[in-house]
């Protein structure tokens, strides 16, 4: 698992020079039956961040507006940011158990292990 | 007039508090302390006609835990992230998140009413309003 989360695929030069593209820091936790990522991404709404899974890679972008409202008379570069960050699945997670939720700037994705993977005890007849 | 933010190797010698600083001031943008982007939270401050706007990245924290003071023209935000709850009975495949206490002091490019000054925090972003004191405001001068 962590070396298939680590493989974080991102190409700044394919960025448009006007954007400020951002990979957001990450946490990953590894629980009995699940998995538990954190991601901070201060600033989006809820509604402008985009969690996406396609053929076993976990897709996480959003955009993010300035801070400043252009009228000030004095500041430094304020643009809006993109922040991206990929994640390969291991073959133990089950993609239809992955939840998202968002809460005071942390983008926080649960995913639940497959049933196989489990551990399981035998009972001894 | 807009600037851009250009860190460079001279970022710490030139910090407001350095005595090379302080002692030509004059030779140094004002917001030269923003800058300091090795620092925790990220800042970024913007100054208006009659406020100045403070913007704090603190994803991750209750409002309750992170603490404001504004004295003598620095305003100083410090607080605590919490590590998560269900971080108990796990096992950590990836750390980059740091957690613990800070503490960042901005120096004000003007004077400001202290008594004025708001503060809003949403998802993860503080931003502090201070607004200008009557006597640095622009003021338009009519011509008799």
């Amino acid at each position: 698992m962590t070396k298939e989360m680590q493989k974080t695929n991102y190409d700044g030069s394919s960025e448009s020079s006007t954007q400020r593209a951002l990979v957001p820091t990450v946490d990953i936790q590894e629980l009995a039956d699940s998995f538990v990522v954190r991601l901070d991404i201060p600033g989006a709404e809820k509604e402008s961040i985009v969690v996406r899974v396609i053929d076993a890679t976990l897709t996480v972008t959003v955009n993010a507006p300035a801070h400043f409202k252009r009228d000030a008379i004095l500041m430094f570069d304020d643009l809006p940011a993109e922040y991206r960050r990929e994640f390969s699945l291991a073959d133990n997670i089950d993609p239809h158990s992955i939840n998202a939720a968002y809460e005071l700037g942390v983008l926080r994705i649960t995913m639940k292990k497959k049933q196989q993977y489990l551990p399981k005890e035998i009972k001894i007849l | 007039m807009l600037f851009r933010y250009e860190p460079t190797i001279f970022s710490d010698i030139f910090s407001p508090t350095s005595p090379i600083e302080q002692t030509y001031p004059s030779l140094f943008p004002r917001f030269s302390f923003v800058d300091r982007m090795n620092e925790y939270p990220y800042v970024n401050v913007a100054e208006y006609k009659d406020e100045i706007q403070v913007v704090a990245e603190i994803p991750g924290i209750p409002k309750e835990n992170v603490k404001l003071q504004l004295h003598d023209g620095i305003l100083t935000i410090s607080g605590e992230r919490k590590a998560p709850e269900d971080a108990k009975d796990s096992q950590w495949l990836r750390q980059e998140i740091s957690y613990g206490s800070f503490s960042r002091t901005i120096q004000l490019p003007e004077r400001v009413e202290a008594e004025k000054v708001t503060a809003d925090y949403q998802n993860g972003v503080l931003r502090v309003t201070l607004p200008k004191h009557e006597a640095v405001k622009p003021k338009e001068i009519t011509i008799r």
